[in-house]
């Protein structure tokens, strides 16, 4: 296995336990017939989120002092 | 010909005229609806008693002289997600909310508005995924082709307009709920700027992204609803204290310099039909005096990001302890793609956030260089009903989302129909609150675009068809 930590993360074995645990602590019980799925847009959503995280934190930052909890900004 | 032939203005001049009363028009109207719902499925549950006496109500104040404006004596739909007192709100599932002890501040407005609720229309289930057949109530059927979706989650909003029943409906809009339905079933859709219009009493999906607003049959009905359902509410807390604008005042006028703003970045994965949509209202504008300029706006992909970020989150928190409880008692479709909520975690939540001003910010830097950005509301028009839509796949991003984030005005208006006969439409976006602008643009699309007389197939004898091979 590599030693890069991120590609440890995306190890499949790994996003299964870490789905799984996810799941459980969340309080739900899924049907077996949806956690194949479910699987697969878990492993899209982590990607996803790299994505953003990389984007968001390569980017000038944004001004902090103004919330940003919502897309509109009133003049 | 029919009531809803009739626009909004023109029903009202007919009723201050006594061509016929709010009580007839109502009458006519639920017949109407009760003719057609075994076929297109617009509505989960009619309510006569209701209308009738807010129609008696109606036709009271016509005689006494009282007049409560446009809306008084028009009937109208109301996604089932809206609570009307006394009435149960279902929001498409077997989990709903169930009975409502008050009425939603927009149903308020509208009601104090002389307006006349007569039915309360499908969605997907909670406003989330769809369309899922496993669940309580049949899903909406396009009236344009009985074998493809209406889009949604406002879904029977946009039927119920489409098939010409009422010429205006409540729609909600969290990713494109009240745009995707309108663009694929053939009517105006408006998402007004966040905190436009009051969310108290309908039920979330998504606090940050939430809006409200109408589906209606025409540009000048959508403003004129709008304007009824528009302004303050102290017991929202994102609900804007700016006042209102006329949203009627520019409507009819050219677009003598004003500048529109083609972003073509957002039509990405836009199929060819759309695009020579999306450029056929580009030639209309520029024949009605405006300027049309390019502008670059960021990728639809991130837009998406952050809507199914918030979304999924936000779901979630919503209906975990519904998803805990009774997981298997909603539909699978809303069930495993709320439940992936779970897995985003706090700082996933918060990039998104920052991403989503960087969004905001980029979008109003567009729109400081033109009045209104002209794209397309979806990337094909109505898919076969066989098709199965995944929300994370990467060809086919929500062109829709991107005003979600942002909280810009953005409406869908149809501009003809493709080879098949199914609609197609583009989406105009305004600078925020700047609501009457954009649906001055809008009407001119509409208008140019001979839209208004474009026919509605039979989707009555598709449907005898359909039995006969049955």
């Amino acid at each position: 296995m590599t030693n890069d930590p991120m590609k440890q993360a995306y190890d499949p074995a790994r996003l299964v336990a870490e789905f799984d645990l996810l799941i459980a602590r969340a309080g739900l019980r899924i049907p077996a017939g949806h956690r194949g799925p479910m699987l697969v847009e878990f492993a899209q959503l982590r990607a996803e989120m790299d994505r953003v995280h990389r984007r968001v934190n390569a980017a000038p930052l944004v001004n902090l002092l103004l919330p940003i909890t919502e897309g509109r900004v009133e003049g | 010909m029919s009531f809803a032939q009739l626009s909004i203005l023109e029903t009202g001049v007919a009723l201050r005229r006594g061509d016929f009363t709010a009580r007839e028009l109502t009458e006519a109207t639920l017949s109407a609806i009760d003719a057609s719902n075994d076929t297109l499925h617009a509505f989960i549950r009619v309510l006569p008693d209701l209308a009738l006496a807010q129609a008696a109500q109606a036709d009271r104040d016509f005689a006494a002289g009282i007049d409560r404006g446009p809306m008084q004596g028009i009937p109208f739909a109301v996604k089932d997600l809206f609570d009307i007192k006394g009435i149960e709100t279902t929001c498409h599932s077997r989990r709903g909310p169930g009975l409502a002890d008050a009425n939603a501040a927009v149903i308020d407005r509208l009601l104090a508005s002389g307006a006349v609720a007569v039915a309360k229309t499908a969605t997907f289930e909670f406003a989330t995924y769809g369309p899922d057949a496993a669940l309580p109530y049949p899903l909406a059927r396009n009236p344009w082709n009985l074998d493809h979706f209406t889009g949604g989650s406002s879904s029977g909003s946009a039927v119920a307009i489409a098939g010409g029943l009422v010429r205006m409906a409540l729609g909600t809009d969290t990713g494109g709920s009240i745009r995707t339905p309108s663009s694929w079933s053939g009517t105006v859709g408006i998402k007004p700027t966040f905190g436009r219009v009051s969310r108290r009493g309908c039920f979330p999906l998504s606090w940050s992204l939430d809006h409200v607003g109408p589906l209606a049959r025409s540009v000048e009905d959508a403003a004129i609803s709008l304007q009824v359902m528009a302004g303050h509410d102290a017991l929202d807390s994102d609900c804007s204290a700016r006042a209102v604008a006329d949203y009627a005042a520019l409507l009819g006028r050219d677009l003598a310099g004003m500048r529109i703003g083609l972003a073509r970045r957002l039509l990405q994965t836009a199929t060819g039909d759309v695009v020579a949509g999306v450029e056929r209202a580009a030639v209309l504008l520029q024949g009605a005096g405006a300027e049309v300029i390019e502008v670059d706006t960021p990728d639809l992909g991130d837009f998406g990001a952050v809507v199914r970020a918030l979304l999924l989150t936000e779901g979630h928190h919503i209906h975990a302890a519904t998803m805990r409880a009774h997981y298997n008692d909603l539909g699978p479709m809303m069930a495993r793609r709320i439940a992936l909520g779970a897995g985003y975690s706090a700082l996933d939540y918060l990039a998104v956030q920052k991403l989503r001003r960087m969004l905001a910010e980029a979008v109003s830097t567009a729109l400081s260089a033109c009045d209104v950005l002209l794209c397309a509301t979806t990337p094909r028009v109505a898919p076969h009903k066989s098709a199965d839509p995944n929300p994370f796949d990467p060809a086919g991003p929500s062109m829709t989302n991107p005003f979600n984030v942002t909280g810009n005005p953005a409406i869908s208006v149809p501009i003809g129909l493709d080879a098949a006969g199914l609609p197609l439409a583009v989406q105009l976006v305004g600078r925020l609150f700047d609501e009457p602008r954009l649906l001055q643009v809008a009407q001119v699309v509409e208008r140019a675009s001979g839209w208004a007389v474009q026919a509605l197939p039979d989707w009555r004898a598709q449907a005898e068809q359909e039995e006969e091979r049955v």
